[in-house]
């Protein structure tokens, strides 16, 4: 809950992850998909920041680009260690990278393909460990039991394989030995929403208990802005590489400053049959990152959109303090937010 | 069996059992609801509750080893000099020529992936055009006209042109667009939609079940959205049966369920679901204890005693409840509420 | 029905489930499937032989006998009165008049009674051991003692004993082909799997260019490059590796099709994230995930190199005399005649349909229970 506090524990400056167009026999490049385009963010210490968007946005490439599981086009990275050193995580040397791996870590969507079904729920905590040669025998299996216990398993299940497991389960295993590196920022990606509605809350809950406990700080990529609610202090939406919103939580749902960030508000199916949320569909679908279209990416779809938006880019303008919108009439928007 | 001339279908305590190496799964054991023509079903539930394959076994596509053991499936289906004869589908030869003449004419169904629903070695055009010439009668030229006409309908753009592309030239939207003027250019009269925008982004769901409430009062026929998701159903639907390990554990209209619900699972449920609001939620999200048990090892009475809060012992895991009215269409299938409680 | 209110935990038979290795698993799947337990049963029965021939050879399968050319399968009595032990006639000869062909007849006048794990003709059991120890025989040395299960071929020999020996042959032949293809199989397409890129693209063309010729013209060309004074033992191994020379191009497809889908699972990307090098992570998270499908294919891939050897063989251009394989004993029945008088000695064709048919069964059934975490889709 220090999301005010200034310790800042990530930068991400002006990232680029362009992936080539490779076509035919001769492997010509025949253009780019613009995956990120531009995004900058910083995450402070203990805080949880959502990245939102629809799917192609290039919030799953942010963080890989962030884990170093893709090579940026272009961009910083920056990571303050636990010793306090600025880092970039970038072409980093050998043992700056050893330590941006234990320190930052990833929780995947799905879980079953994020555990190998060939090794025990011991092997599974303990290989990052013993990846990297930091541990072994007695105190090796008393980590692993120690992890175990802290997202909620018995240790006694260690030597059965992943199968015997439920969704909710397994998902637990993936943040226990995503855990025992002793990170201190956690990359989820779409964490719960490959769980069932029930299970789903127990992780969340979970994942809100160990960022007290150990001090983490979260970046939770999600599509679903209703999970995003409970677990986020600050929210950015992305569309098609670029974050085109970022405010604190309230604000994004209280009082957005961008069309793209109601539209997908007005979009959620709410769960009470007395407030309709039907009548505010998008038109048209998200746009090609390997065509995007001139000026404001949204145009095409904006219900406001004017000339203006056709031919130039509108710049990444601060709102209030903290809260940042891509958009030519952030300071006229009236957007209602969600339905009271 | 009455013969209520608004009822389209009749469930009547239908089974459809797995036999596997492993065991038997009880995919839907114990089914029943009616469904009047035109109305819209939700049938809601978590990951194992049978909801797909009762879907399945309505129109009797039940994949092996699935075979559905027992119960009616009454369909009152129109006859041609108007009126309508019913018949029960559970009992049709699965390949019949009968089945096969109601399936994807009279009632139709969609998934949620639809590339593998459609083949994607043909144009979608050709796709619906076969669906046509098959249920309706009609020409290839009458049959292409329909075609454009529903896809237009379902608000692909250029449908003229766009008949003739492959079903992977689509985006994800559109190619669920194209499943459903599919499932919707026989006329039928009831379409199952099974899950059908889990796969898709928020804005594309929203346009996807605008279109789809939208239409289903342009053809007034009935639909049954089966989905995972309560604001999906909640949207969408009239009623809505929530399923748990292959039983209906509550049935209700929907405002009755959302606002009343009865079973401790749909309260949970309902509590567990987070809630858009305008400011962030610094509570607590309100879990289901443990998760939904293997579908080998079924708890004995009330298959979710286990997890539910109330549960009574030497009451719960032993008698299993069945289905009872608590008030007018609104059924529950507790021990909560016992017989005396009917009014 | 109270005994099964405790349904959280769960049932000490499931436990053991849970725990299950991944080959525990495998096993179990494949258990129910019946035709490859029909194969497995007789593929260990084939390689029992190939392990034992000289001790389950009858006479010296190289002694030739002028006296018994052609002769048909001997009738074994199996009971003697009420008794049940085998016996066979002694065998009478007489040249008939007409064709003036020698002729034979069961003399049921003698008897000679079956011996079991009997001594018989010297042999070198694995090659070492000295011994003369068999499993069946007659305890005489009467020439006309006839006891020829199977008969005997154009030189007198029995065909039961050759044919043990020839089992030997062409299973191991298609076992160490495989083994070779196996090995260039992994090497080949587990580089090509994991550099992507020029190495994988050069592997590639090289495989379908290899696939491209026809193989019978090859194998030919090749077999018949083999020098003629080259030693038995040479030419055996010339033939093996000629025929795991095609055989590797299957196996490494599918090697680097494993190592392309796995290397974007989620649990692979894991460990890159955290730490594991490129070698620990394909030895300890991507080999043991295809290693069972390796297994099923490499199954699959045995029937193709005994029938590729047995084709070789019968063709003249593989083994020959005094190696016996089943393609050499089928070599011996090509001659029309030859099959229309004396049709047993097409038996050694029904030993390479029923191996070849074994394995494909069981291949199929490993292949079905190769992954036994598939029920989760």
């Amino acid at each position: 809950m220090s999301a005010d506090s200034s310790q800042t524990i990530l930068e991400v400056d002006g990232l680029k992850v362009y992936f080539p167009i490779i076509s035919g026999l001769m492997r010509k490049v025949r253009g780019q998909v613009r995956a990120v385009d531009g995004v900058s963010f910083d995450l402070r210490v203990g805080e949880t920041l959502a990245l939102v968007g629809e799917s192609g946005c290039g919030k799953t490439t942010t963080g890989r680009a962030i884990l170093q599981a893709v090579q940026p086009t272009g961009g910083r990275i920056t990571f303050m260690t636990r010793e306090g050193d600025r880092v970039s995580t970038i072409s980093a040397a050998r043992d700056v990278q050893s330590i941006i791996r234990q320190e930052i870590q990833l929780i995947f969507q799905d879980p079953f393909a994020s555990l190998n079904p060939r090794m025990t729920i011991f092997d599974i905590v303990a290989d990052p460990l013993m990846a990297n040669r930091l541990s072994r025998g007695r105190e090796l299996e008393e980590r692993v039991t120690e992890m175990l216990r802290l997202v909620g398993l018995s240790p006694d299940y260690m030597r059965r394989y992943p199968h015997a497991f439920s969704g909710g389960q397994r998902q637990r295993i993936g943040i226990a030995r995503a855990l025992i590196m002793n990170p201190r920022l956690l990359i989820a990606d779409e964490p719960v929403s490959a769980l069932d509605v029930s299970v789903q809350s127990q992780i969340l809950n979970l994942m809100q208990d160990l960022q007290e406990q150990l001090d983490l700080t979260y970046l939770f990529i999600s599509h679903d802005l209703s999970v995003v609610q409970y677990i986020s202090h600050r929210v950015a939406v992305m569309y098609v590489g670029k974050i085109v919103e970022i405010a604190p939580t309230d604000d994004i749902f209280s009082a957005p400053k961008h069309p793209y960030t109601q539209a997908l508000l007005s979009s959620v199916p709410i769960p009470d049959p007395e407030v309709r949320t039907r009548g505010g569909a998008l038109e048209g679908e998200v746009a090609d990152p390997a065509n995007p279209p001139s000026g404001c990416y949204f145009h095409p779809r904006c219900p406001m959109a004017e000339e203006i938006c056709r031919e130039t880019e509108p710049p990444f303008a601060e709102v209030s303090p903290g809260h940042f919108s891509r958009c030519h009439f952030y300071a006229d928007l009236d957007l209602p937010g969600v339905p009271e | 069996m009455t013969n209520d001339s608004d009822t389209l279908i009749r469930v009547e305590d239908v089974r459809t059992h797995f036999f596997l190496d492993e065991g038997v799964v009880k995919a839907v054991d114990g089914v029943s609801f009616d469904l009047a023509r035109g109305a819209t079903l939700g049938v809601v539930g978590e990951s194992g509750c049978g909801k797909s394959v009762l879907a399945r076994t309505i129109i009797r596509i039940v994949p092996r080893p699935g075979r559905t053991i027992d119960g009616a499936i009454w369909y009152h289906r129109p006859s041609e000099g108007g009126g309508e004869r019913p018949i029960d589908l559970a009992s049709l030869e699965a390949d019949g020529a009968e089945i096969r003449d109601i399936r994807g004419g009279e009632i139709t169904m969609i998934f949620q992936e639809p590339m593998v629903s459609f083949s994607p070695v043909h144009t979608i055009g050709d796709q619906i055009v076969e669906a046509v010439t098959l249920h309706r009668n009609a020409t290839r030229e009458e049959a292409r006209a329909i075609a454009v006409d529903t896809l237009r309908r379902v608000g692909i753009p250029n449908a003229e042109s766009r008949i003739d592309e492959y079903p992977f030239r689509l985006s994800g939207g559109m190619r669920q667009r194209a499943m459903i003027a599919m499932a919707l250019s026989s006329n039928p009269t009831l379409l199952m939609a099974d899950e059908p925008t889990t796969a898709l982004d928020v804005t594309t769901q929203a346009q996807i079940l605008e279109l789809m409430a939208d239409l289903q009062e342009e053809f007034g026929m009935a639909m049954m959205l089966i989905s995972h998701n309560l604001g999906v159903v909640a949207q969408t639907t009239e009623r809505i049966i929530v399923m748990y390990l292959g039983k209906v554990v509550e049935s209700a209209d929907v405002r009755t369920l959302f606002r009343d619900p009865k079973h401790p699972y749909t309260q949970e449920l309902l509590k567990s679901v987070p809630k858009l609001r305008r400011r962030r939620q610094t509570e607590r999200l309100a879990a289901i204890y443990g998760s939904v048990p293997s579908p080998y090892e079924r708890p004995a009475g009330c298959p979710f005693h286990p997890r539910c809060p109330q549960f009574m012992a030497g009451e719960c895991d032993v008698i299993e409840p069945t289905l009872k009215a608590v008030s007018e269409g609104h059924s529950v299938s507790c021990l909560l509420y016992s017989e005396e409680t009917d009014s | 029905m109270a005994s099964a209110s405790v349904p959280v935990e769960r049932a000490d038979g499931a436990q053991s489930a849970y725990a299950a290795s991944q080959w525990k698993l495998v096993w179990w799947r494949f258990r129910r499937h019946k035709l490859a337990m029909a194969g497995l049963a007789v593929v260990i029965a084939l390689y029992v032989v190939s392990l034992f021939p000289e001790f389950l050879a009858i006479a010296d399968p190289h002694e030739r006998n002028a006296k018994k050319l052609y002769l048909s399968p001997t009738p074994v009595q199996i009971l003697d009165g009420w008794l049940p032990m085998p016996f066979v006639y002694g065998l009478k000869s007489e040249r008939n008049p007409e064709t003036l062909a020698l002729e034979f007849e069961p003399d049921t006048s003698k008897k000679y009674r079956i011996q079991w794990i009997t001594r018989g003709y010297e042999y070198k059991l694995f090659g070492f051991f000295t011994t003369d120890w068999h499993l069946m025989g007659l305890d005489t040395e009467d020439d006309l003692a006839a006891f020829h299960i199977l008969g005997t071929d154009r030189m007198g020999r029995d065909l039961w004993s050759r044919l043990m020996l020839a089992t030997r042959i062409s299973m191991s032949v298609g076992l160490l082909g495989v083994i070779i293809s196996l090995f260039l199989g992994i090497l080949l397409g587990g580089l090509s799997g994991y550099y992507s890129g020029a190495v994988d693209v050069t592997i590639q063309r090289m495989i379908e260019f290899l696939r491209s010729i026809p193989t019978i013209p090859l194998w030919i060309a090749l077999a018949a490059a083999v020098p003629r004074d080259w030693s038995v033992v040479k030419v055996y191994f010339a033939i093996t590796v000629l025929i795991s020379f095609i055989g590797w191009t299957t196996l490494a497809r599918e090697v680097r099709g494993r190592f392309l889908v796995l290397r974007e699972d989620d649990f692979v990307i894991a460990a890159r994230i955290y730490g594991s090098g490129a070698m620990r992570t394909i030895f300890r998270h991507m080999v043991p995930n295809f290693i069972s499908h390796i297994i099923a294919t490499t199954t699959l891939a045995v029937p193709t190199m005994i029938i590729a050897e047995t084709s070789l063989s019968f063709l003249g251009l593989g083994l020959r005399q005094p190696v016996i394989s089943w393609g050499v004993l089928l070599f011996e029945a090509q001659n029309i005649r030859a099959v229309s008088s004396a049709p047993w000695l097409l038996v050694p064709g029904a030993f390479v349909l029923l191996s070849v048919l074994a394995f494909n069964f069981m291949g199929d059934g490993l292949r079905d229970a190769a992954d036994p975490y598939s029920i989760h889709g």
